[in-house]
Formats: structure tokens, sequence, C-alpha cells
């Protein structure tokens, strides 16, 4: 990085703990051996710290009072006949049993002491070849598990009392509700050093522990060198793309329309109360003033120490002044973007960036750091958000797409057309330059975006060269990037493209113009070769950009209003966002023609995704074999029983399991458990692995081509057995009709999903899953836990 | 009035589907009839034939909300392209939406009562994404088991992450 404005530590998140010593790399290696290792020995103390304090506060709060009181008598209207802890004591100390209560209190501290001894000593964690678990709990035993190939992002909180044990919490975020991994508390050096463990491992460049050990310690270094040369390892901090001037951060701050809003309305407050001489109204005035004044401060100090970098392992946002916070997203841990520029930053042109993650942290104890958890960029310049875009989707950077989406007012093409049938033959054309229009932008360096280029250069380009579109070339994210993801050169503010003159969104039509009254003309989608983004809004401008490879599922909407206006809207659904991206008024040409684009880009954009580290390893060969006996569930059904071990069973199944098809001559006998395609099953270790989801869509019910699932009473004994159904307590029954047995089956709806498919596999697997209440959960959001969550003290 | 539309080979969903909401709705129509009825008669204390007014009226509407549901049923459908499960339904409130198989996360099959003696089955496909939604009614007899497994086994040759 040689640019001469962009390095810069923003803070100490990011600087390395000293000159990181090689024992630090060394030990943080052996954490990661797989066997059990226990955390920072303080950690009692802190995850008690909170409560220590809260105590002391309660304490100083009770004897306020009397120290007022003290100094200040004839002030105070202390009232000695009050009970407080002093007076207390002092009666105590009076009748002789003050002794006995400290003893008591003494004793008392002693268990708490050997309790949270007991605990640290029995919570452990491992991290193996594929998983980290944790183990915790003595008489509410807790065993998380979590694969590594599922990680949505690794955290290092640094609480400001932990830090000052020079400890930290390395928190390994899933996708899912709650469904982080927590190692709280860990020392620094420790941790940080560790994270790169977790996530080399996550990111497939799995370093055996046999490995380790043999290479010895210099060829490791020389590997991890060239692997990570970022990293923390060289004492080198990577550094923050983005500089927050602190002038910039207060100003964006105190520019807040909530802030203004509140500080005006004290104001008018305190002028009425002076207005109608009612001082004491002002103490109702103290709360909002309070939490204005916190909030204003809270945002202030993430920001000033905001940081982000790319690093070989994934973006990584540092926050906090105090209490800080350090997370790595790995690629395609993004799902979402929205940028938007407050009302008021209009005039300094400042942007801010949001971003969706799988993860929720419901975390609540130290919820001072969950603020920015969503912000890539909290306040900055436009070359600021495109550098930051950048990292996630390195095709849009610098492209006309991404500009036309912040700044460009739209419509340009539009301007001389009046009538509707020209404006929507004006969105035709358009919108096959809104295809394209990425295509030579993004291909180009990014230094080949300056202000020179000719505005129609580019549009003509992309009309030519359209039909080449098929794969996204530059949809694959950042691991293909060089390392910290950037070119030599830092964007100056003026060397930004100038709104081009074709504006490449299809846009809402004039005719539907009454549904967006000032933002008309802005209001569009385009399609870049690996992100749909959704421009909207004139007066709170915004952009919202969904990566390709991370969208879900896609639906268009018309009702019958919009329908009249010829107009529909696009949804975009994706993880993590409560609302959807949404953009409407478009007219249905247009909707459709996007809509048949995305059908066709958003598999492909899947299809090459290569941020699961799955496709690396099978490229490698290494197959569901070996190691792999650990590999997570969500691996498993990917590549697991049909597409590593019996390949060819993916495509046998379908046919044996269409129940259209005859079923095999006779009636299988239900009491032998091994139909041939049970056999098919990958036995050992796999069986433990049925997961969710083919517990509901019973995939193995293969095996029968009966299918199970229309076995009403297996699961529900409690029912009584419906006519002409074989006795279920026996698992023999012989003529079982594949089709559902009949009306007279009394089952509700949720008995159907949950238990249907449940009693798929009959006679064999019900006792699977008793045995096994932990099978892995293929959705995500679930990690591996082998028993039930415990509401552990989590500090 | 231009309304969005794909063409493709959709597959339409039975008929018979109509009858079930046509029954789900006069059950819960009969039921918060009733409700309504024992509401104004004991709490509020209407004389008789407005309390009759009010539920008959209720339960016509419900009623035909109900009956709308013939044509509603015209308009489910779903296709299976190469890459992604297409789904349509709605009459005045048109919905596509399109999944591309790799981001199946389960499949559900449901059936309520009233689908039971029908013999229709609800498939409901589930991705990670809450908002999704995709949701086939209507699957006459061992169909959805087969479009279940149809689904499955073109998922797994697609898998993908979140």
């Amino acid at each position: 990085m040689t640019d001469p404005r962009a390095p810069l530590p923003a803070g100490d998140a990011l600087v390395p703990p000293g000159a990181q010593p090689e024992a630090v790399q060394e030990r943080a290696r052996s954490l990661v051996d797989g066997e059990w290792h226990r955390l920072h020995p303080a950690t009692p103390l802190l995850r008690g710290g909170l409560a220590v304090i809260v105590a002391g506060a309660i304490l100083v709060n009770s004897l306020r009072d009397r120290v007022v009181a003290l100094f200040v008598p004839e002030a105070g209207d202390y009232d000695g006949g009050a009970p407080d802890a002093v007076g207390a004591v002092e009666e105590l100390a009076r009748s002789g049993t003050l002794i006995w209560v400290l003893l008591g209190l003494l004793g008392v501290l002693a268990l708490f002491v050997l309790a949270f001894f007991l605990a640290w000593r029995v919570h452990r964690f491992r991290v193996t070849g594929d998983v980290v678990e944790v183990r915790q709990g003595i008489l509410f035993r807790s065993h998380r598990r979590a694969p590594l190939a599922r990680i949505q992002g690794v955290n290092i909180e640094k609480p400001w009392f932990a830090r000052l044990f020079g400890a930290c919490k390395l928190s390994i975020q899933s996708a899912g509700a709650d469904a982080n991994v927590e190692l709280a508390y860990l020392a620094t050096p420790l941790a940080d050093a560790l994270r790169f463990e977790i996530l080399a491992r996550a990111a497939g460049r799995t370093t055996s522990g046999a490995e380790q050990g043999a290479s010895g310690s210099h060829a490791q270094r020389v590997v991890d060198d060239f692997l990570r040369p970022d990293a923390e390892l060289d004492g080198v901090a990577p550094t923050s793309l983005v500089r927050l001037k602190p002038g910039t951060v207060l100003l964006s701050s105190l520019l807040d329309l909530g802030l203004i809003l509140g500080v005006v309305f004290s104001i008018a407050a305190v002028v009425v109360v002076f207005v109608l001489d009612v001082p004491w109204l002002l103490f109702t005035l103290i709360p909002a003033l309070i939490s204005i004044v916190s909030i204003t401060v809270r945002t202030l100090s993430q920001k000033l120490r905001y940081s982000i970098a790319q690093t070989r392992d994934g973006i990584r946002l540092a926050y906090g002044l105090l209490s800080t916070t350090t997370e790595v997203l790995p690629a395609g841990r993004i799902f979402s973007i929205t940028v938007s520029q407050p009302l008021l930053w209009r005039p300094m042109g400042w942007w801010k960036v949001a971003f969706t993650r799988a993860s929720k942290t419901t975390d609540a104890s130290s919820g001072q750091q969950r603020q920015y958890a969503n912000m890539l960029l909290p306040v900055g310049s436009r070359a600021d958000v495109d550098l930051v875009i950048g990292l996630v989707l390195p095709g849009l950077r610098g492209t006309a797409l991404l500009h036309d989406g912040l700044v460009g007012r739209g419509g340009s093409a539009a301007d001389g057309a009046t009538d509707a049938d020209g404006i929507v033959d004006g969105a035709v054309t358009r919108s096959g330059v809104a295809e394209a229009g990425a295509v030579p932008m993004a291909g180009a360096p990014m230094a080949a975006a300056p202000s020179g280029t000719a505005p129609d250069a580019p549009a003509s380009a992309s009309l030519e060269r359209s039909p080449e579109h098929g794969l996204p070339e530059h949809g694959l994210p950042e691991r293909g990037l060089p390392e910290h993801g950037l070119p030599e050169h830092g964007l100056p503010e003026r060397g930004l493209p100038e709104p081009s003159a074709v504006d490449a969104y299809v846009t809402t039509p004039r005719s539907a113009r009454l549904l967006r009254p000032l933002a008309w003309r802005r209001n569009g989608v385009a399609i870049a070769d690996d992100a749909v983004l959704l421009r909207k809004g004139r007066i709170w401008r915004s952009l919202g950009v969904v990566p390709l490879a991370r969208t879900q599922s896609f639906a268009m909407h018309q009702g019958p209003i919009e329908g009249a206006l010829g107009v529909a809207h696009l949804v975009v659904h994706v993880v993590g966002a409560a609302l959807s991206p949404t953009i409407g008024a478009l007219a249905v040409d247009d909707v459709q023609r996007v809509y048949d684009r995305a059908r066709t880009l958003v598999p492909a954009a899947i299809g090459a995704d290569t941020t699961e580290t799955w496709h690396v390893r099978t490229a490698e060969g290494s197959g569901p074999s070996g190691p792999d006996v650990d590999r997570s569930t969500a691996e498993w059904s990917r590549s697991g029983p049909f597409g590593g071990a019996v390949p060819q069973d993916a495509t046998d199944r379908p046919a044996g399991a269409s129940p259209a098809l005859p079923p095999p001559t006779g009636t299988p006998d239900w009491s032998r458990p091994a139909p041939t395609g049970h056999d098919s099953r990958p036995s050992g270790p796999d069986v433990d692995r049925s997961t969710a989801e083919w517990s509901r869509s019973g995939p193995f019910d293969d095996a029968a081509p009966q299918n199970a699932t229309d076995r009403p009473a297996g699961a529900s004994p409690a029912l009584p057995p419906p006519t002409g159904t074989p006795d279920w307590s026996r698992p023999a029954p012989t003529g079982h009709d594949p089709r559902p047995s009949g009306p007279d089956v009394d089952r509700s709806t949720a008995e159907w999903s949950r238990s249907g498919p449940i009693d798929d596999e009959g006679t064999q697997n019900v006792t699977d899953r008793t045995v096994h209440p932990d099978a892995d959960q293929p959705r995500t959001d679930q990690p591996r836990t082998d028993q039930p969550r415990t509401d552990e003290p989590r500090s | 009035m231009e309304r969005i539309d794909l063409a493709g080979d959709w597959r339409r969903v039975s008929p018979r589907y109509a009858w079930a909401e046509l029954w789900t709705t006069a059950i819960w129509g009969v039921i918060m009839a009733a409700a309504l009825a024992a509401l104004l008669w004991f709490v509020v204390g209407l004389a008789w034939w407005l309390v009759a007014l009010c539920a008959g009226g209720l339960l016509v509407l419900m009623l035909l909300s109900g009956i709308f549901g013939f044509l509603r049923v015209r308009t489910i459908g779903f296709a299976m392209r190469d890459d992604d499960l297409l789904v349509r339904r709605g009459m005045l409130y048109r919905r596509f939406v399109s999944v591309p198989y790799g981001r199946m996360q389960v499949v559900d099959i449901t059936q309520g009562p009233v689908e039971r003696m029908l013999d229709l089955k609800t498939l409901k496909f589930v991705t990670a994404a809450a908002t999704s939604a995709v949701t086939i009614p209507g699957l006459p007899g061992t169909d959805a088991e087969m479009l279940r497994d149809e689904l499955v086994a073109v998922a797994e040759s697609r898998r993908a992450g979140l």
C-alpha cells in the first residue's frame, strides 16, 4: 500500500500487541491442536467484574447520604434514624454479632470463589480440524459445537475492564439467532493469534496438527507469511482504508436530525418552563438530556476509533474507544449493503454504509458494542464509499453504476420524452445498458474510471459487449483480491466519474410518477455483474446493494393500483434483513426484464460463488474422508452422503423415491431395517448426521418407496391407529398403502410437519433421533449443541 | 391495466384446493360469527335481529371471500426451470417468486384436516431468508411427495451456502 492517504492505524484495536513474540504464535497454534484448553485464569473475575462494580455502586449509593451529612452536617437533611449500611454495621458491632456476620460473609465469599474456580475448570474449548467446541457448566452443562466452515465472522471484544487485565472475548459467529461461540476470556495476544488460526481453518487452509509439529517453526512461519502476510504475525497491522477525521466524525454526529430535534425540543421546553415559571418541571428534562448526551458520546467514541481494512481472511472492522471490538467478516458473509445519506449530511457529501449479516447477537450485558455492528462505514465521502463497497464487491468499485446509484439524478435519457410510450421505449434501451453497464468499467482498472472518460463510451461499449454476459467474471468476491484488495491509487474525490449522460438504471416511467412524486427519475434498479443495485430517494438518497451470490430468492409483486398504473415492484430476499430490499414503481416490461435477467444471473452467481470452502476442498480432492469425518452438517448435506461418498446416489434416489412409481414387487418387510436405500446411506458416523432437513424432507424414505410420510401414526402413538392400519407398535406392517390412509386420520398440521417425516424412517431412525438429539441442523442458524443450551452466566 | 406475467411451463394446482379454502373459511366464518353473536347478545345486549344481522353479514362476507378462492386457485402455479423454482399466485395481488434450487434449506409438507378430507397437501420451500415464503398448496395425492423428492434431488446437485 503505497497510497499516502490510506495507511493509518485507527487505534490500538488494530495495533498488534507488541512485537508479537514468536512464543505467542506458538502457543496459539497449540490452542488449535484439537485438545481441550481452558480460558484465561482471570475469567471468573472478569465475568463477575460487572457484578462487583454494581455491588460497589449500590454500597456507595447507600453511603452517600451519610458521607454528605458527615462533611456538611447542616446542609444535609440526613435522617439519622433511617437504617443504612454504616448504621447497621455500628449496630452489629455494638451487639457483638459483627464477628459472626463477617465470618458468614467470608464463608459466602469463599463459596463463590470456589464456584467460580470450578466453573473455570470445566469451561473448556477445543478447535479441531473443522469444528470449534465449547464445554461449560457444572450443574447445567452445555456443549456447543460449531462447524468452522459455517463461520460468519470472528469478533474480538475488549470490554474496558477486561482490557485492564489484557484479556478479551473471542466470539465466533454463526448464522442464526444467538448462535455464537464465545470464548471469554482469553489473553489478548493469544486471542489475536487464535483468531487467525481459526480463520485459516475456516477458509480451508487447514494446517493440520501433524504438519505443524513436523515442519518445524521456521518453515511453518514462511508458509504462514505467505498465506497471511497481513496478519499481526509480523507485527504489522492491516491499515485502515478509510480515515475518519475527528472533525468529520464530530460534525457528522452533531448533524443528526434526531439529535438536533432533541436539543431544539429541550431548549423549547426550558423556555416554556421559565415563561410559565414552573422551574421544578426542569427535573423532568434530565432523563432526556442524559440519554441524548450518552447516545451522542457513545456513537462518537465508536466513530472516532472506527477502522476498516481488508485482510486475507476477510474484511476487518474495528470500533470502540474504551471497549473495543474487532471483527473479521470472511468473504461472502455480507448479505446486503445499504448506502444512505442523511439529509443534513448532504452539503458535506457524506454517506454511511450499513450491512446485514446472518448472525444475530442478542448479548445485552455489554450492548455498547452492538451499536455499530452493522456499519461498514459510519461516515465517509463518496470515495470512501467506493473503497468500502469495493471490499465487498470488487467488480463494482469505481463503476459509473455505483456512482450513478449514489448521486445520479437519473432520467437523463428520458428528459426529452413526454409521452408514456416514449418513456417505456427509453426504458427499454436503457435497461439494455443497465444489464451491461458495469462490464467495461468493472473490467478496467480502477484508475480507468476518471472524469476524463467520455460519458457515452461506457454505454455504447457495453451495448456491444452485452451478449458476452454469461457468468459474472468479476463476481468472485474478495478472495481473488490482491493483498488489501486495493489498487495503488486512492481515488481522490475529484477523480470519481461524473454522472454519466446515460443513466444505467431502469427507472420509474413518467406515467407512474405520482407514485414517486419527487424521486421518480432517480428511483430505479440495475443489475451489475455480481450485484443488484436498488436506487431510491431524492431527498433521503439511498442505494441498496445485494450481491447476486447472496440472494436467497427474489419476487415481483403487483397490486391492483400498480396494475392500473402499469407498474410493479421487485423484492430481493436476503438473509438477515428484516425488511427485504424492495424497489417499486417500475414499468411492467422493465420489471419482467430485470426479473428474467436475475433468474439467469443469480443461479450462475451462486454456482460461481467460491466463498464456501467446500468448493476449495473438493477441488483439492480431499473428499469427505479422513479429517472430514469431523465435518459439519452443512457440508455433509452438501458434499456428504450424496455428493462425496456415493455421488450417483443423488440421481438415483429421486427415481426410486417417486411414489408414483410402482412399489417394488412384494411388500417391504418393515421389520428388516435394511432396504437398499438405507444401505446406501453413509454408514458409521454419518448415521448421526441425519439432519433436520432430512428428517423433514425425508430423503431416506426413498428406501421404501411407499412414502413414509403418509404413514399417519408413527410418531403419535397417543392417537388411536386409524382403521385398517396395522399395529404400529409392531414395526412390520405388511401391505402398507403408499397413499394417504384416508381422511379418518385426525392429525393436525403441526403434527404432519413435525412428526410426519420423523417416522419416515420408521423402524430404525426414530431411535436414531432419540439417541442423537443433537443431530446437526441443516439450517445453519443452529450450531451443534450436544445439550440444550443452558442459561449460563455470560458476561 | 397492465399486469405482470411470465410465460412458462406452468403447472397448476388442483382445483379442489378452492374447496379446501371454502371449507376453511366457512368453518372459521361460523366460529367467528358465533363469537360475534355471543358478544353482541350477552355483552352489548343488542336486539336479536341486530345480532343475527351482524353475524349473518360476517358469515356472508367470509363465504364470499371463500368463493373467490375458485378464481384465486386458478392463479396458483409453479414451474421448475433448470436453475430455479418459480411460484406464482394471486389474482389482484400478483406475486412471482423465483428460488434457485441451491437455496433450499428445508422442504415441508403439511396437511390440515380439511385438506386431508380432500386429499390435498401443501408444500413449503424454506430458504434462509425469512421473507421468501414459497408455498405451493393444493397438491393432490402423492404429488407433494413427488415434487419434494424432485426438489431435494435437484437441490442436492446445486448445493450452496447461505
